[in-house]
């Protein structure tokens, strides 16, 4: 059995990249710089929605209503006594 | 009734019906994120329920026994003070958790879940048990004793404080007047004290929209 060959990796010629001049390396920098500066104007501005969302939670829980009024437990003795007084007086014989 | 009659409270039955529905179309438009007309506030919704139910009451009575309170009008075809009385507080109550419930749509993420107080309940019971128990009483009399009307129609106001028996179906009934001024007045206390509800929900809301304008405002800027 014959020995197995190396594959011999070749690079062509057009794999290859061409060194950066300095007109493209500035301009690839400015670019970054473009884009770090919006990630951060976008960070902020998130950062303003959520802040401003919360605010606005926190006070909308205030206007929902919760319940209905209370009413004192005195008021529902008198109710009592005046229908006891109503059924009681209808079964007695006139 | 005639049949003209009956068409007309038909009708009303069904749009009072159609107008509660749209109601609650409404309030999904009119919240706080799309801030709504000067009319549409939770005084508005408040009475707006109320009319609607009480006309849906009215058309059943009117259907029924011929009357706008025909809802109230008991089997001797006399007005009921037990019946009128679990009426109005059927409305208030119903009609005020319609109106917490389309106001909370706005501002909560759970519009029915508001407490409702024991004393309510109570109140509500008593009316009930008074609505079961008058006519149990009045049962257990001879029937040559308990005044009994021919028609519906001739129901009278007067029946609520009348006496029932034929002994004493001329004079007023003491107990009977005492009930009416004590519901009078707590259902006015209580309608009252619904306001005032409202009016805190209405101001809060208020201050809601005046914070959301200012905190809008540099940015529209």
């Amino acid at each position: 059995m014959l020995p197995r060959q190396r594959k011999k990796i070749v690079t062509d010629a057009k794999d290859q990249v061409p060194p950066l001049d300095s007109e493209a390396l500035a301009k690839v920098e400015e670019t970054a710089k473009l884009m770090v500066k919006n990630a951060d104007n976008i960070l902020n501005e998130l950062t303003k929605q959520a802040a401003a969302l919360g605010a606005k939670a926190e006070t909308v829980a205030d206007a929902a209503i919760s319940s209905f009024p209370e009413m004192s437990a005195g008021i529902i003795a008198l109710l009592t006594i005046s229908h006891a007084g109503y059924l009681t007086y209808k079964a007695v014989k006139k | 009734m005639s049949g003209t009659t009956r068409r007309a409270s038909n009708s009303l039955f069904l749009l009072a019906i159609v107008l509660l529905i749209l109601m609650g179309v409404l309030a999904f438009v009119f919240d706080v994120k799309s801030p709504a007309p000067p009319w549409w506030n939770v005084y508005a919704i408040w009475i707006a329920a109320i009319v609607l139910i009480t006309a849906i009451v009215a058309t059943i009575g009117r259907m029924k026994n011929g009357k706008v309170l025909g809802i109230a009008i008991d089997g001797r075809h006399k007005y009921s003070l037990s019946r009128l009385q679990m009426t109005f507080w059927t409305i208030l109550v119903i009609a005020t958790i319609y109106t917490f419930t389309l106001w909370n749509l706005g501002f909560s993420t759970a519009p029915m879940n508001f407490v409702v107080p024991p004393v309510l309940w109570a109140l509500m019971g008593i009316s009930s048990i008074s609505l079961v128990g008058s006519p149990l009483i009045l049962n257990n009399k001879p029937v040559s004793e308990v005044v009994k009307i021919a028609s519906p129609v001739h129901a009278q106001w007067s029946d609520l404080i009348a006496g029932e028996e034929n002994g004493n179906r001329e004079t007023i009934d003491l107990a009977r007047v005492q009930m009416l001024l004590i519901t009078i007045i707590v259902g006015i206390s209580y309608t009252i004290l619904i306001a005032m509800e409202l009016a805190r929900a209405k101001a809060s809301a208020a201050v809601i929209v005046a914070k959301l304008n200012a905190k809008n405002a540099p940015a529209a800027a």
